[in-house]
């Protein structure tokens, strides 16, 4: 079968599942994270990969039911043309035999447009937030240092949103992801082992986020 | 870059639609086109179950197979282009009781042909076992200058298929009419799929509306 037939015809459904470990470090020991980050990861010699991104969260609410939120990312440093990114994140499934937070994960690539037409799908918009720092993997894993910062005022027609940051806490966020097909044992013990390689310097959590 | 016209075809002649189809292919390929590889364009819509949404529709195209192309009915939005995995998150809403599939799914099946820069796709379009009528999509690859592309595409037409002007112009989709009429004061008349796409919604939408034969 031609291979453009053989993608339209398989099953796009196709669950992912995130795993997550999560945790914060302080900005002046920051450094000292991402050189621990640099000799352990994959990028020993290359250059660390940067990002700097604008989130937004838009949320519908669902009478009788629990609210969804979609969000929508684009790299500022893709401007004037970035590639917008949707996503949906549930929340993380209560089971407590995993050591790592798993959560239903979807995403796409989109047109600039995502916006409007959530709009008319009837989200509304819920809040926006800045995360500007490291990414550093580590064979399927993903390990981002970021600074989470917030617009001062809201206003669109601005288009430098830099010199209105500010940042949330004197802190950085740090999180582990994976993305998988099914529950797996084997990514959970292997975040694990990571995350403890990273002790005393941050201990890396699975989060309750209904606490 | 493409610039294309899809049509539906009037089969009212001939027994079904399927033969209709035959008759037409045979026309295109004795005219020296090519026939290449089967082509499917798919329509899902999705209505609301909360207030102030909208009804959507995802249409997805065996040429463009990577993509989704989504469009929110009664809106001013433009079509949203996305990654195939789009359906995905639209079944993830519909699991959420965002939405409901409550209108059957269309689906154009056919064959692709080729003619130098042309591309052909001939299908039929049914609705669950129903076959509700005929369409066709002719593109002329190199090219995304509509008012151009559009003339080449009606000369294809008219030499192929020895449609006239007036019938060209009346069998053309209400989306293309208007994308011609909107270029008239613009210099820049840049083609783009979603336009196809916005054809085949409108053709796929009528279709659904029309009672069975």
């Amino acid at each position: 079968m031609d291979p453009a037939q053989l993608l339209i015809t398989q099953n796009r459904a196709f669950p992912s599942l995130e795993y997550v470990l999560q945790g914060s470090i302080q900005d002046d020991s920051a450094h000292l994270l991402k050189a621990r980050l640099q000799g352990l990861c994959d990028n020993i010699t290359g250059e660390v990969e940067q990002f700097d991104d604008h989130e937004i969260v838009h949320t519908l609410r669902i009478p009788g039911a629990s609210n969804v939120s979609l969000r929508v990312r684009y790299a500022l440093d893709d401007m004037p043309n970035p590639i917008y990114h949707l996503r949906y994140v549930a929340s993380a499934e209560l089971d407590k035999s995993q050591s790592v937070s798993v959560r239903q994960f979807h995403d796409c690539c989109v047109t600039k447009n995502i916006q409007s037409f959530l709009q008319e799908l009837g989200f509304m918009y819920d809040h926006e937030f800045f995360a500007k720092g490291d990414i550093f993997r580590k064979g399927r894993m993903k390990i981002t240092v970021a600074k989470i910062s917030s617009l001062l005022e809201r206003n669109r027609s601005d288009m430098n949103p830099m010199q209105i940051r500010r940042p949330l806490t004197a802190s950085c966020f740090v999180e582990m992801s994976l993305i998988g097909s099914m529950h797996d044992d084997k990514v959970a013990d292997e975040m694990k082992t990571f995350a403890e390689q990273l002790k005393p310097l941050i201990s890396l959590e699975k989060i309750d986020q209904k606490r | 870059m493409v610039v294309a016209i899809v049509i539906s075809l009037p089969s009212g002649s001939f027994k079904s639609p399927a033969e209709a189809a035959e008759f037409y292919l045979d026309k295109l390929e004795k005219g020296g086109a090519k026939k290449t590889r089967p082509f499917q364009v798919d329509l899902v819509s999705y209505t609301p179950l909360i207030p102030n949404s909208k009804v959507v529709h995802v249409l997805s195209h065996s040429e463009y197979p990577a993509s989704s192309f989504a469009y929110a009915e009664q809106s001013n939005c433009q079509m949203l282009v996305a990654d195939n995995t789009f359906i995905a998150l639209m079944n993830k809403l519909k699991t959420l009781r965002a939405f409901e599939i409550r209108l059957q799914k269309m689906e154009a099946r056919g064959t692709r042909l080729e003619y130098q820069d042309f591309l052909i796709n001939l299908g039929t379009v049914n609705q669950s076992q129903t076959t509700k009528g005929l369409i066709l999509e002719v593109a002329y690859v190199p090219m995304d200058e509509t008012r151009d592309g559009y003339c080449l595409i009606q000369e294809f037409l008219q030499s192929f298929l020895n449609m006239t002007k007036q019938t060209i112009q009346r069998l053309i989709t209400d989306q293309l009419s208007n994308w011609l009429r909107s270029l008239k004061d613009k210099k820049d008349s840049e083609y783009t799929p979603s336009i196809t796409l916005l054809q085949y919604l409108d053709i796929l939408l009528a279709m659904r509306n029309k009672p069975n034969e």
